[in-house]
């Protein structure tokens, strides 16, 4: 006891727990400063084109941004891209404490990148709201969007039109459609079927409508939904398989898409392992729709597509996508049919490069309305599920 | 503050005067030199290469592929250095038992220590100082961005201070100098490397040791930009670390 009390008294102890305060004291301020800092950042980029600072408009949506977003950058360790794409994250995160992000070298963890279905190098995979976006080429516009559409609460509406044989979204044969609709469900997107006998008009959340291979012909009052939905600024995606045109050919005539009744034969898919009646693209046009790609597609049984001539004005019609010109537009289809065979006759058949993909724009009354027509099966809005590698 | 401009002064005169800082200078400078020629050397594939291919030459910026590698050459050979100019200046007035004497004169233990602190730093940053021409003469071949410049001086000064601070702990510990020099080696080594651990730890955990990583906070500096967070990261550190120092010298008065 009384060696206990001496302790207490002796001067090594009342120095010694003073100092032990003082530090703890001063060292509780110093991460006081340091939490009170980190909750402020204020930074200042000196580099010439502001490399280190996004635009106003993604400062924006970064500040609306309350959810938890998770980044997983898929790149190899030590790359000149890598440091790009840290700079870029750093960057994004500066602006939104809400985000974090990791980097996974795609060779060192192969299993999580096959769980996000990661192919390429450079991959990211943008998560938040219990959804994903996957982004190939990363740079501020791309990752941007890719926000935006995950926070978008509003989901985009596709609308199938039903009712004249169409391959159903439900269906889940070779055929159907069901694939694309989870895909598209991925995608933040809402899949809806659509009759256009019960309707008078297309629904206002409808952000495209799709009419996907009719075997039967819509009736005029369908076909006339179709455009006022159109002439209100409704965008439009057809397809065609060859031999039905399910009644729309003069419909598509007057938005400047010539639909011919032929098959086109492709020899060059025979290379891929395809049959000659899977036409290969191999040349997009520059557009937004075709932006980063490069990877051939193949459309199984397409009919060909020309630019009508003579639209009413503020109709733009452009060619999306083009065959090699080893392919035709063959029109003797009797033959075909019959005895399986087909050669290319000057006269009748056009010679390729042919059109399978076009789109036509409205423009005057500041109307956009877009129109794919193929005759494929498996086209898709975004062109993900089509895409195959050309390996 | 009684103390800090004798102190500083006095600090100055012993660095110039002796040999270590001679040889320490040449070293640094020759290190540096060797970085500097291999950056601007690669930049001058690059660039013939990028004679043939436009996509590439839009890429070429001596900014992102000069200054910004060679700040961060800069701050590897400063980790090296640093142990060497820190590790005298505590223990060796332990080991002449000066230390005493130091302590006893009517001078504030702050002022001293500041001085001491303060005289390091204006000794390293004079050696960092002297790669300066180097990217003078880099600047007349090229047009360089000066204000990037100026972001990876103010970075590296910064670095030199919270070095110089954890460095002079570790030489407030011992009366030997290798010694003082072995655990200032070892503990910024350790805070440097620490960043590379995040990957197998959890995320708060990933947090705390990204923002401890000494060498995190300069990246930003090296690319040109000045965020407050690093140069809060710096200054605390040194503060921190200084404090230290000054309550272990202060306990020797009182454990006797």
């Amino acid at each position: 006891m009384e060696g206990k009390k001496k302790l207490f008294h002796s001067r090594t102890f009342k120095y010694g727990s003073n100092t032990a305060l003082r530090t703890v004291i001063f060292t509780a301020i110093l991460v006081f400063v340091v939490l009170i800092v980190q909750n402020h950042p204020w930074r200042v980029d000196l580099t010439e084109s502001k490399e280190f600072t996004l635009t106003d408009q993604t400062q924006k949506i970064l500040k609306s941004i309350k959810i938890p977003i998770t980044i997983k950058a898929f790149y190899q360790e030590a790359t000149r891209d890598r440091i790009k794409a840290q700079d870029l994250l750093d960057t994004y995160k500066y602006y939104c404490p809400n985000l974090k992000y990791e980097f996974i070298d795609p060779d060192r963890h192969p299993e999580i990148a096959k769980n996000y279905d990661v192919k390429t190098y450079g991959t990211v995979v943008v998560e938040g709201a219990g959804r994903k976006q996957t982004i190939t080429l990363l740079n501020e516009e791309n990752l941007t969007n890719a926000l935006m559409k995950l926070i978008q609460t509003k989901k985009k509406v596709i609308y199938f039109v039903t009712g004249h044989g169409e391959a159903s979204i439900n269906d889940f044969d070779k055929n159907g459609y069901s694939m694309i609709r989870r895909e598209l469900e991925k995608e933040n997107y809402e899949v809806k079927t659509l009759d256009l006998l019960h309707t008078e008009k297309i629904p206002d959340d409808a952000s495209v409508v799709i009419i996907n291979g009719p075997k039967k012909a819509l009736m005029k009052p369908e076909i006339e939904t179709l455009r006022k939905y159109l002439d209100s600024g409704g965008k439009l995606i057809v397809m065609l398989d060859p031999f039905y045109d399910g009644g729309l050919k003069n419909f598509l005539k007057d938005y400047g898409i010539g639909i011919k009744n032929d098959i086109v034969i492709d020899k060059l898919s025979r290379v891929f392992g395809g049959s000659y009646l899977m036409p290969v693209i191999t040349k997009y046009t520059r557009h937004k729709i075709t932006e980063n790609f490069n990877i051939a597609t193949f459309f199984p049984e397409s009919r060909s597509l020309t630019k009508v001539e003579k639209t009413k004005p503020g109709i733009n019609v452009m060619l999306i996508a083009l065959t090699s010109s080893g392919a035709w537009a063959e029109t003797d289809t009797k033959t075909l049919k019959e005895k399986n065979t087909a050669s290319f006759d000057p006269n009748q058949d056009r010679q390729g490069p042919v059109c399978l993909v076009m789109m036509s724009e409205i423009t005057p009354e500041k109307k956009t309305e877009k129109k794919d027509d193929t005759g494929n099966k498996n086209k898709k809005e975004d062109n993900k599920s089509d895409k195959k590698d050309n390996l | 503050m009684a103390g800090f401009k004798p102190v500083y002064r006095k600090e100055l005169y012993s660095f110039f005067a002796s040999p270590t800082f001679y040889v320490v200078a040449l070293i640094f400078l020759i290190i540096a030199g060797y970085f500097f020629f291999s950056a601007v050397s690669y930049y001058n594939i690059l660039s013939f290469q990028g004679m043939q291919n436009p996509m590439w030459r839009e890429q070429l910026n001596p900014t992102e592929m000069v200054l910004r590698p060679f700040f961060m050459d800069i701050s590897v050979i400063m980790l090296l250095v640093c142990p060497l100019l820190t590790m005298r200046v505590l223990a060796e007035e332990r080991k002449t038992n000066t230390s005493e004497l130091l302590f006893t004169y009517p001078l504030s233990d702050t002022g001293v220590l500041l001085g001491k602190f303060l005289a390091t730093l204006s000794v390293l940053f004079i050696i960092i100082l002297g790669t300066l021409p180097s990217l003078i003469y880099f600047g007349t071949l090229t047009p360089l961005r000066w204000q990037i410049v100026g972001a990876g001086y103010l970075g590296l000064f910064l670095l030199a201070a919270a070095f110089i601070s954890l460095g002079i702990l570790a030489s407030s510990l011992t009366e030997n100098q290798i010694i003082a020099a072995v655990i200032a080696f070892g503990a910024l080594l350790l805070f440097w490397v620490i960043g590379w651990s995040k990957a197998f730890t959890g995320p708060q955990m990933a947090r705390f040791i990204n923002y401890i990583s000494i060498i995190n906070h300069f990246e930003n500096f090296a690319k040109g930009v000045i965020d407050i967070r690093d140069v809060v990261y710096y200054v605390v550190f040194s503060t921190f670390f200084l404090f230290l120092t000054l309550r272990f010298l202060e306990s020797q008065r009182w454990r006797g």
